[in-house]
């Protein structure tokens, strides 16, 4: 299996706080890869490390067998692309424009950046968008803008990786179904994905790899189906949960016990 | 997304700058037509040995000094402004326009005392050259207690800037109280902002400062465009923004304490005139930094045209008359955008 970007035994501490600990992942070529963990396990800080804006205190990452920190900022940006939580713009830009963002790296002819534009926004739903200002947008369709530009940073390079941060928390369901089939679309044709959700059911759906994090440490990362089982799911979330198969799919299908848990 | 109407906007607000200055040219205790004014600029001579001396002598570098001071106070403003992600911010912000002030006054007020030493050794160029060394240093004092982390924190920044701010505000109050009746109306006058000491030396000094670092300011337009998604997120388009924002505060400190040197406190320039360039051609910083340029040029020539002939043969203070030109003008079009519901 090729891999792209790996960190292996990676740790970070801010002073005396320690939020992660060895953690090892590698994300594969054509594989979407989950990462799930309670609030606070880390998972945003192992996307921050991996995306090369957090220097880990311990370890390594390399991208392709080289430092990541051997890469320019230039260079990295051609072929990874980063959509984090943040959504702000912070001047009314139209929704295009900022998608447009995602192709400054490429210094290339602004038709070609137009092309890339219309097909990204396709890609998310948000054509219709086009023109609206940013600042005007709601929370579910700012997040596809965000998503459009992440996709629109790499759409020209065949083997990239592309690391997204909860990019659904905000949408409603069929966007949600819709962004993880772009996403699972791009590892299709060649990149390596990686995507925080929380949603078990999303992450059973259009997931190949699951990596579990819980305080900082790596609890078990394998294939979907090895990964959502009961003790698992149990330990890693502290709810309790019956694992079942989905009618259609047969992926796994978690099914909540409601009233035990921690509330 | 490709903007169709901001090239023939630039272009027309760079030809409103020229014409608006060929105009002010002409205006004043003797009257000159913009015929007259070409012919004379253009032959470099004129006719007249009188007409000669007011257009090479007194008017044009005080416009030239206008078009520099204008310009590079607006540009600032603008960049500032992108780099904070915040469309409030002004090179006073920083702490910038304050620590100049701090060093003028300090010049003003212990000149012939405390600082005696410094003045007999510069002369005139005391006054200007404490504001630029002013500004410089509570920039990079800001910029020091901002980067304590190992890296740049742009909300630490603002908070450092609020304190100097605080600070020099405090020292100069000092100063102030100090200060003797005559002392007390240089500084007034000072602190209000002037063109009149304009003479061709200011306008050289001025112009090698300006220019360039001017110039090297329009090339960061595409990467301020990437920092208003945040600063992770600049970085991740392949900007290295550490590096950007060191540069990018110490050419601003450089235009603001250039300007501030050769025409003491003209504010409002540097916040308004890229708010205007945003309502008319949008946030992209390739429209709003050469449009900030043009404009505040010609905003500053409009400004001391008027200061220079409204109450002739007296002056009025510049920077009553930018804020009182601009303020209106301005709480008019954040009205228009209220209703719009965009700020």
């Amino acid at each position: 299996m090729k891999q792209t970007l790996s960190a292996h035994t990676i740790s970070v501490a801010i002073g005396e706080t320690s939020l992660l600990n060895n953690v090892s992942i590698t994300l594969p070529v054509g594989q979407v890869t989950g990462v799930l963990g309670a609030n606070g396990a880390g998972k945003s800080t192992l996307l921050k490390v991996l995306a090369g804006s957090l220097t880990p205190t311990t370890g390594r990452v390399s991208l392709r067998g080289k430092a990541l920190s051997s890469f320019s900022a230039r260079e990295l940006a051609k072929e990874r692309a980063v959509m984090t939580q943040e959504s702000a713009v912070s001047f009314p830009f139209q929704a295009n424009e900022v998608v447009a963002m995602g192709r400054d790296p490429w210094q290339e002819q602004a038709a070609t950046t137009h092309r890339i534009v219309q097909e990204t926004l396709a890609a998310v739903d948000m054509s219709a968008y086009a023109t609206r200002l940013y600042p005007s947008l709601s929370g579910g369709e700012r997040q596809r803008i965000q998503l459009a530009r992440c996709l629109c940073q790499v759409w020209t390079c065949t083997t990239p990786v592309i690391l997204l941060d909860e990019p659904v928390s905000a949408l409603d369901p069929a966007h949600q179904y819709m962004v993880l089939a772009a996403a699972r679309a791009r590892a299709q044709a060649g990149a390596a994905v990686l995507v925080i959700v929380h949603d078990l059911n999303l992450a059973a759906a259009y997931c190949d790899h699951l990596f579990f994090l819980k305080k900082g440490y790596c609890h078990s990362h394998g294939p979907v189906t090895d990964m959502l089982n009961t003790a698992t799911i149990s330990d890693v979330f502290d709810i309790d949960v019956s694992v079942s198969t989905h009618p259609h799919s047969k992926h796994p299908f978690i099914i909540p016990h409601y009233e035990s848990s921690i509330a | 997304m490709i903007n169709k109407t901001r090239f023939p906007i630039l272009i027309t607000s760079a030809l409103v700058l020229i014409g608006l200055s060929i105009i002010a040219l002409g205006i004043g205790p003797t009257a000159l037509s913009p015929a007259t004014v070409i012919h004379a600029l253009s032959t470099g001579a004129s006719d007249d040995p009188t007409i000669h001396a007011i257009l090479f002598s007194i008017r044009l570098p005080r416009i030239l000094l206008a078009v520099l001071v204008g310009s590079g106070l607006a540009v600032a403003g603008a960049v500032m402004q992108g780099l904070f992600r915040n469309p409030l911010a002004d090179p006073g912000l920083l702490g910038v326009s304050s620590g100049a002030a701090l060093a003028a006054v300090a010049i003003i007020v212990l000149g012939n005392s405390f600082l005696s030493e410094f003045v007999h050794l510069l002369g005139t160029a005391a006054l200007p050259l404490a504001a630029f060394i002013g500004s410089l240093c509570t920039t990079v004092l800001v910029y020091k207690l901002s980067r304590m982390g190992g890296r740049l924190h742009i909300a630490t920044m603002l908070l450092a800037g609020i304190a100097i701010n605080a600070l020099t505000g405090a020292l100069i109050g000092v100063l102030v109280y100090m200060a003797d009746d005559s002392q007390l109306r240089s500084l007034t006058f000072w602190q209000m902002g002037s063109l009149g000491r304009a003479s061709w030396s200011e306008v050289g000094v001025s112009a090698a400062i300006i220019i360039p670092v001017t110039l090297l300011l329009l090339r960061l337009s595409r990467a301020l465009n990437a920092m208003v998604l945040g600063e992770d997120e600049a970085q991740y388009l392949g900007i290295n923004t550490d590096m950007l924002t060191r540069f990018a505060i110490v050419l601003c400190a450089c235009l603001v304490g250039a300007a501030v040197a050769v025409s003491g406190m003209i504010g409002f320039i540097g916040l308004v005139v890229p708010h205007l360039l945003r309502l008319v051609l949008g946030p992209d910083h390739r429209g709003v930094l050469p449009g900030s340029l043009c404009v505040g040029g010609s905003l500053l020539v409009i400004a001391d045209t008027c200061a220079r002939t409204l109450v002739a043969p007296a002056e009025l203070p510049i920077g009553l008359l930018t804020a009182a030109i601009g303020a209106p003008f301005f709480m008019y079009l954040l009205l228009q955008q209220r209703r719009k519901a965009i700020l």
